[in-house]
């Protein structure tokens, strides 16, 4: 009975149930396999770009800082790899007994150590930059708490050579001063990108046993500085500071044709190597960060100013009131009196009155507007840290006095990149152009990434009148002029000589005994290749520019000028393929350099301040008394055919020379 | 003492097929868990389970020398027992990600709530199998079933273990439709449970599980979060196309991005490495497993038979469904493993025993029974 109860109960119930189930299998599988082929075939291109961009990612390799090189591509600053060591307090044993060790390898007290492992932070530094013997020792140690941290240290191969340049970098690798400092985003960056895969707890994967790609040197820059020169330039420099015993000196080296700066030194130098030893003062890159008055030197400019202006042509004359003048109520002095002179010999003999008597001509509101065009009171851009704008005080507070003085270079405030971009601008043909230090920006192979843009230049004085005044700078190294000893054999330059007052900073009186001895100029004086300036604060023995700063730059110029292809004019002898003469024999050569200076600028401001208190007020001349002179000063000279011995262009060779005559740090 | 027609009316096809599931498992989980595998060749998930498969042969081997008509004397004891070991669980279970399912005995861990598909399964067939229940039951006669049910599922919703407690609810129906359901009931069930639904939603469901819920309903809601799981399985399924990427070259389970890549999940690694290929290959498989199991249950001479297979078949037919459902982005994401495939020692075993179940009747479909 049940079993035929259950067959009927089968037969009856079976198909409703067979059907049921089939529906479900069928209906649930072609589901299923419907969105399946959905996922995998319509829209699979969805599903494997979004998991392609949840697991393929671009990480960036870890980097070192990047080097700096010279523009022949020496290295000036790079990164060594240096060991650090570090504890991990929490995890030591035996404390005691470690510290005792690491004492022994380090040098160290054993107190000091003890009392870093007291530290309640997770990890500590016990030294900065092992030694590589010093981390052979402690290897030995490790794994007891201490271990050896990877890290750099920084190399400066030439020491002291561009220090304030360079700048220097901190323990933890940040950029401090100059170009480390300016160029610190650059040089820690890394653009070196490695396709990496990422798992889902989010940690990157090396794929393929590959191990994870090592450290890679960032980005590095390039500078415009050539080694050799700074080297000479320091070395020259140095010697004119020792032989004067000068408080500070700093010289300036710019490619005329694009105002790069191709040298710049600031005395006292300081070895980057030992930064910590020096003190802000003498990291300090005065060349940007110290103003002073440009004294006779900015009669250039205002020369500038007046023929551009056509408030004087070439051959109009000034009256130099034999030496001593009474203007806008202040006496002023000429070192020399001098009577009736034309334009270039005011610059020439550098006559304080006669560049008086142009200012007042001239007027505020047009020296002022030539003094800012060339650059004057406004950071000059270069791309290092700490520039200041200089003093200019605008022109609507000039009273006549200060009209007059700043016609010869006081009561303004200039730094010697200014002043050298200034005499770049009269160099080039009358356009000034951003002084720059940097080239380009450089991959770890020393290739450009990416070359800097051109700077921005922008016309002050017309080409002729740039031509006139580099005429009339070049008189002021003739037989004659003040600024005869700056002139190398066998190259004609163009300059200007300077002497000025300092001013105490407390008292805000001039010290008379203390001046400021520069030359700035450049050479040779057709094609210019150089604009150069030497600033020498406070020498004893001597005080004119002519005779102190003047040397510096002959001596530099003479070094120099070979190493850049320019050779000396020699009569009769032919150059080699590539190398052109100094000049295109057009004009005579040069005479040769005089020993000593025969004159320069004196001492001004005594006679002004005291002038300041006389109640006497004389009537500033409405016209200058100017006489056209119809023949210009003939240049006559014989040429002089010696040929300057070759320089070792070998920095080591130099360095070994330069060891002897270096003072202990 | 082996009947000759044991022999011969042993179902060949429904092991075959059970095989094939069974290497493709193998296969997937290998593969999920190649980098601990690489870690430690000896001693690893994927030498237990194939160690689990051999346990579950035996059992399923035991299975067939008993007379399935055995079981029914017994089916009361053994779900009374499961309700025990559930009780269990609840008092002394160890518990993993704030759940308690597992209970460990003599260095085994086991889960109750996976014995409990089969014992509902053998109790309910049982108590439908009596000559006082007819097909369409009434009212009355659905009562103790109901009961029957909702012990083990409040008891399991406890743990809480939603997963397993809606497989048994599934298994338990499937047999109610089996012996036939009036359209009454139906309609009484439906209009009793609509009211009920947002009650449900609002205070018995916790937030991780309306969550969700809302996910499938809006896959790119919170694809860290929430939709974390759904969005990884199907980027492992999307990306392995038509063909797949091969064997042991899925990424989405080797970079760890797959979560419960060996067990809920392991579909997605199939998936992943055979492509939408080894997808149908799969469901066919599972569909023809399905397609004998049943052919046995119409062979069967009698309805504890024919119950008993249909349960068995349902228990390994809804866990397919829903989990593949839910890895392939169609059902919330429940804690249902695919039969026969992910890993799990219990679950293995479970199943292996209601496979023994349903070759036990096609074995004894011609046998005589006094009763």
């Amino acid at each position: 009975m049940e079993r035929r109860n259950s067959r009927n109960f089968l037969n009856a119930r079976y198909w409703s149930c067979y059907v049921f189930f089939n529906i479900l299998v069928a209906a649930g599988s072609c589901i299923i396999l419907a969105k399946a082929f959905q996922l995998q075939v319509l829209d699979h291109s969805v599903w494997v770009e979004r998991g392609r961009a949840q697991t393929e990612v671009k990480l960036q390799v870890p980097a070192y800082r990047g080097s700096i090189y010279d523009r022949e591509g020496r290295l000036l600053s790079f990164s060594v790899p240096q060991c650090s060591l570090g504890a991990e307090p929490k995890a030591m044993q035996d404390m005691k007994l470690l510290a005792g060790q690491l004492a022994a390898v380090l040098g160290e007290p054993q107190n000091a150590i003890k009392r870093k492992f007291e530290s309640k932070r997770n990890f500590v530094y016990l030294k900065r930059h092992l030694t590589d013997q010093q981390a052979l020792a402690v290897e030995d140690l490790k794994g007891r708490g201490i271990r050896l941290v990877s890290d750099y240290k920084r190399f400066y191969p030439y020491r002291q050579l561009a220090g304030q340049v360079l700048g220097f970098v901190g323990m933890d690798g940040a950029g401090l001063e100059g170009v480390e400092k300016g160029f610190d985003a650059v040089l820690r960056e890394n653009p070196v990108k490695v396709d990496q895969v990422r798992d889902g707890v989010r940690k990157c994967l090396w794929i393929e046993d590959e191990p994870p790609p090592a450290p890679a040197e960032s980005l590095g820059v390039k500078l415009s500085i050539d080694a050799f020169l700074q080297y000479v330039c320091e070395f020259e420099l140095e010697k004119a500071v020792e032989q004067y015993q000068a408080k500070a000196a700093e010289i300036v080296v710019l490619d005329a044709g694009t105002s790069e700066v191709l040298a710049m030194a600031s005395w006292p130098y300081f070895d980057p190597n030992f930064a910590a030893r020096k003190t802000a003062d003498a990291w300090r890159n005065r060349i940007i960060t110290d103003s002073f008055e440009p004294g006779s030197t900015f009669k250039v400019f205002l020369m500038s100013a007046a023929l551009e202006e056509g408030v004087f042509r070439e051959h109009d004359r000034v009256f130099c009131e034999n030496g001593k003048a009474k203007i806008a109520g202040h006496f002023i002095n000429d070192t020399h009196p001098y009577g009736w002179l034309n334009m270039p010999e005011v610059i020439k003999y550098s006559s304080n009155i006669g560049a008086s008597k142009i200012a007042l001509q001239l007027g505020n509101e047009r020296y002022y507007k030539y003094i800012k065009a060339f650059g004057f009171g406004s950071p000059t851009g270069i791309e290092l840290p700490g520039e200041v704008k200089g003093l200019v005080r605008p022109a609507k507070k000039w009273r006549p006095i200060d009209l007059a003085t700043t016609g010869f270079g006081q009561s303004i405030g200039v730094t010697s990149m200014q002043l050298t971009a200034a005499v770049a601008a009269i160099a080039n043909g009358g356009e000034y152009i951003q002084p720059s230090i940097v080239k380009a920006i450089v991959d770890s192979e020393g290739n450009p990434v990416k070359d800097l843009p051109p700077r921005p230049r922008n016309r002050v004085i017309q080409k002729a009148t740039a031509k006139k005044v580099a005429n009339m700078m070049r008189k002021v190294t003739e037989e004659g002029g003040t600024g005869v000893s700056a002139a190398p054999e066998g190259y004609e330059v163009a300059g200007k000589t300077g002497t000025a007052q300092t001013m105490d900073p407390v008292s805000k009186h001039y010290d008379s005994h203390k001046y400021t001895s520069l030359f700035t100029g450049f050479v040779p004086v057709e094609n210019p290749r150089l604009v150069i300036t030497v600033v020498i604060h406070e020498p004893h023995g001597a005080i004119y520019g002519g005779v102190v700063a003047a040397p510096v730059f002959r001596n530099f110029a003479a070094k120099a000028l070979p190493h850049l292809g320019v050779l000396p004019s020699t009569r009769g002898e032919s150059y080699p393929p590539g190398v052109h003469s100094a000049k295109n024999n057009s004009a005579p050569p040069a005479p040769g350099p005089a020993v000593a200076a025969r004159k320069d600028n004196g001492p001004k401001s005594a006679a002004i301040i005291q002038a300041k208190q006389s109640t006497e007020q004389a009537a500033v001349p409405k016209k200058a008394i100017a006489v056209k002179v119809a023949a210009p000063v003939p240049e006559s000279a014989a040429a002089r055919p010696k040929v300057t011995a070759p320089i070792p262009v070998n920095l080591y060779t130099l360095k070994a020379e330069k060891r002897d005559t270096k003072r202990i740090d | 003492m082996m009947d000759r027609r044991l022999i011969e009316n042993f179902d060949w096809p429904l092991i075959w097929v059970l095989l094939s599931i069974c290497c493709i498992g193998l296969l997937s989980v290998y593969s999920a868990l190649y980098p601990q595998i690489q870690a430690n060749p000896t001693n690893n998930l994927f030498i237990k389970q194939v160690l689990w498969l051999l346990v579950g042969f035996t059992v399923m081997f035991c299975t067939l020398l008993v007379d399935y008509q055995q079981l029914r004397a017994i089916s009361l004891w053994i779900y009374i027992f499961v309700i025990l070991l559930l009780l269990l669980v609840l008092v002394a279970g160890r518990e993993v990600n704030g759940s308690k399912r597992w209970l460990q005995l003599a260095g085994f861990q086991f889960q109750p709530s996976e014995f409990m598909k089969i014992a509902i399964v053998l109790q309910l067939s049982s108590y439908f199998s009596s000559n006082e229940i007819s097909p369409y039951p009434s009212l009355k006669k659905l009562f103790p079933p109901a009961v029957m049910l909702m012990v083990p599922a409040v008891l399991i919703l406890a743990e809480p273990d939603l997963g397993t407690a809606i497989s048994v609810s599934a298994i338990a129906c499937t047999l109610v439709l089996f012996m036939g359901i009036r359209w009454r009931y139906i309609l009484g069930l439906v209009l009793g449970v609509l009211p009920c639904l947002w009650p449900v939603w609002e205070h018995v469901l916790k937030p991780y599980q309306k969550q969700r819920i809302m996910i499938l309903l809006r896959p790119d809601l919170d694809p860290l979060g929430a939709g974390y799981h759904i969005r990884q399985s199907k980027i492992a399924i999307g990306s392995g196309m038509l063909w797949g990427k091969g064997f042991l070259n899925g990424t989405q389970n080797k970079l760890r991005f797959l979560p419960e890549k060996h067990t809920d999940f392991v579909f997605s690694v199939w998936a992943e490495e055979w492509g939408f290929l080894g997808c149908m290959l799969l469901l066919v498989l599972f569909a023809l497993l399905v397609v004998i199991a049943l052919r046995v249950a119409r062979r069967s001479k009698d309805r504890y038979g024919s119950l008993l297979v249909v349960g068995m078949t349902s228990l390994i037919l809804w866990q397919v469904l829903i989990n593949i459902g839910m890895v392939i982005g169609l059902l919330p994401v429940v804690g249902i493993t695919l039969p026969f495939v992910s890993y799990g020692g219990s679950s293995i075993i479970t199943l292996c025993f209601a496979v023994g179940i349903i070759e036990n009747v096609s074995m004894r479909r011609y046998t005589f029974h006094t009763r």
